[in-house]
């Protein structure tokens, strides 16, 4: 079968956000989910971090035969040699957002930098048309407001998965006893793109930003005291024709229906 | 001899949210009516303008617009732009689809408004390539975006990988000096200086604004042919039967007033809306609990609201926080809902519902002929 893409998948260490106990990323191991899917025996997982990192072993029980881990450092990974690794899939799929440290959803963009391809992001679901002039890839994007639309590229293309994508997981215990993790090659470390990040030992509020306002004692006092002009248009009048009128005039007027 | 201090009990006041009297300080009553002070007060004031110094240095930022207007995530972007501007920093709008209000408010010195850019076309090539027109025209020192999936979070993140430039997505708190995040989604933040480029989460600033922008309307610069890597198929929109009541865009609730739930799902079908329900109607069995909306059940963030026969119970209102548009039908017209809503009908439920059933079917038949002649 040529004609089936190949398709790696990179996945993020996962940490519960209460307990910090490691698990599988969610949006990762629903990616990882998608592209054994897509591409069966030409699927690869990889993990960029530590060979010893506890949560691989969960990618295993949700169905991955085997991890291959790029040891590198924390934060400081050089994405062109992340690119290099992955160069020769059709498909790269990662996650939506890290569930450690800042989960800036960044990487998958940076990723299709480096390789100079494009990248769609909120993907629910994939699939592969082949056809003449090459494969081409219709993705599903999740959009707010319960819209859904279709993308079409071709391949090579980095996909970043929704976390709502429909996907079953199916936790095997003896998947993950029997999983191999293999170590491959190494990445350079590059300095970091992102902030340096300063964590506060102290659990706190964020504060809002307000613009600085100068008024007097008494204005302030009066402001304490009036009502905010809240509250709508009342129709008591007329038949009930009358009052659906208004209120389709109403949705007419502000555009919340196109008829 | 003085005479005594005397409390004048006609002394100048006005009526306060709870229909109480309260006078107001440093004013004397004439002829025991309220002032002209008191009334002036309650008209709101003009705004001054931001800053009058012709601005030298820029801040950017640039939302899509959602039917003709910018959300309350976009505006706290601009707020923040304002805020953040030094008295010779002007405030630059990029709006990527159609915008007709006045932009002044916001806090917006120059706006652009993109109407082929909205957030219905995925067209990512030309949106970087305009943005990037703005960059070089106006070199701002930063750039706001609001973090969301119409399509801003995207082209930020785009923009980021793309330039050099530091900066940070997620961001919950900002001020002049620093950012922060929250870190591994837990309850500790991270600090980091204010970089170029901020993706703000939503409620990291207050939109209300002391002051006005200029307001005034730029042409939008022509950026060429782009080639799209990507081919946009077009927008399919989901059922609201099959979505979740999170994510609909028009709800239409019952409530206790509603004694015919098909008729209700027959109004829900005729506006492509999803069917809600507040707690009574849930308790009487009318409806699934997944349909309920409220403090006990969802938080539904909808564009437009239809309340029917529901009296608005602070729960219920706790629910519907975030939607724009509430529309409430009711018998009684002092029920809480009636504050709450944009548009109250006092009307009973069942027959209101069956009269905008017939002339929603009627409009519809209008428009389609209209479209027929037209086409």
């Amino acid at each position: 079968m040529g004609d089936v893409p190949s398709v790696a998948a990179l996945v993020s260490a996962g940490r519960h956000p209460l307990t910090g106990v490691p698990r599988a990323c969610r949006g990762d191991a629903v990616a990882m989910a998608l592209g054994r899917a897509l591409a069966g025996e030409k699927f690869a997982l990889f993990h960029i971090g530590s060979v010893d990192e506890p949560s691989l072993r969960d990618y295993l029980a949700y169905g991955a035969d085997k991890v291959e881990v790029i040891p590198a450092n924390k934060g400081d990974v050089d994405i062109n040699a992340v690119a290099d690794v992955v160069k020769n899939f059709d498909i790269v799929l990662t996650g939506t957002r890290a569930e450690v440290a800042a989960g800036s959803g960044m990487f998958p963009y940076m990723l299709a930098h480096a390789m100079a391809c494009p990248v769609v992001t909120n993907a629910l679901d994939i699939r592969v048309d082949q056809s003449d002039t090459g494969t081409n890839v219709v993705i599903s994007q999740f959009l707010p407001k319960g819209q859904r639309r279709s993308i079409a590229s071709a391949t090579p293309l980095v996909i970043a998965v929704h976390p709502f994508a429909a996907a079953t997981l199916k936790y095997a215990h003896s998947r993950r006893v029997s999983g191999t993790i293999n170590v491959i090659g190494s990445v350079s470390a590059a300095p970091a793109r992102q902030p340096s990040w300063a964590v506060e030992a102290a659990p706190r509020r964020p504060v809002r930003l307000k613009a600085a306002e100068k008024q007097a004692g008494h204005a302030r006092l009066l402001s304490a005291i009036v009502s905010e002009a809240k509250g709508g248009v009342v129709a008591f009048e007329g038949t009930t024709v009358d009052k659906a009128q208004v209120v389709l005039n109403y949705l007419r007027e502000h555009r919340l229906v196109d008829f | 001899m003085n005479p005594p201090k005397r409390i004048d009990p006609r002394r100048a006041y006005r009526v306060g949210p709870q229909g109480l009297r309260r006078i107001v300080l440093g004013e004397i009553s004439v002829n025991g009516t309220t002032s002209a002070t008191v009334e002036a007060s309650r008209r709101p004031k003009a705004k001054p303008l931001r800053t009058t110094i012709q601005p030298t240095k820029w801040h950017m930022v640039v939302a899509h617009s959602y039917r003709g207007r910018l959300d309350d995530h976009a505006r706290e972007a601009i707020a923040c732009a304002a805020i953040l501007a030094e008295p010779d920093t002007g405030v630059l709008v990029v709006v990527l689809g159609t915008f007709q209000e006045d932009p002044s408010p916001l806090g917006a010195d120059r706006i652009a408004i993109v109407d082929d850019l909205d957030w219905s076309r995925y067209e990512p090539v030309r949106e970087e390539a305009l943005v990037d027109a703005f960059l070089q025209d106006y070199c701002p020192e930063h750039i706001f975006l609001p973090d969301n999936s119409l399509g801003d979070g995207d082209l930020g993140r785009r923009l980021l990988a793309k330039q050099q430039s530091s900066g940070a997505t997620h961001v919950i708190e900002i001020d002049r000096k620093h950012i922060a995040i929250v870190w591994s989604s837990g309850n500790r933040l991270a600090c980091a200086p204010l970089p170029r480029i901020v993706l703000l989460d939503p409620g990291a600033v207050d939109a209300n604004l002391p002051f006005v922008g200029a307001g005034e309307k730029i042409a939008v610069p022509s950026t060429g042919l782009a080639s799209e890597r990507c081919v946009d198929l077009g927008l399919a929109p989901s059922k609201p039967s099959e979505i979740a009541l999170e994510e609909a865009d028009f709800i239409v609730s019952a409530g206790n007033g509603v004694h015919s739930i098909a008729t209700l799902e027959e109004l829900a079908r005729s506006l492509d809306a999803a069917v809600g329900a507040s707690r009574v109607a849930v308790d009487d069995g009318k409806l699934p609990r997944s349909k309920q909306i409220g403090a006990s059940g969802k938080t539904v963030s909808a564009t437009t609201y239809f309340a029917v026969g529901i009296s608005g119970a602070v729960q219920h209102l706790q629910g519907i926080k975030s939607c724009r548009h509430v529309i409430a039908v009711n018998r009684d017209p002092g029920a809480p809902i009636v504050k709450r809503a944009d548009l109250t009908v006092i009307a009973d439920a069942e027959e209101f519902m069956q009269a905008l059933i017939t002339r929603v079917a009627q409009a519809r038949e209008q428009s389609e002929l209209k479209g027929d002649s037209n086409g």
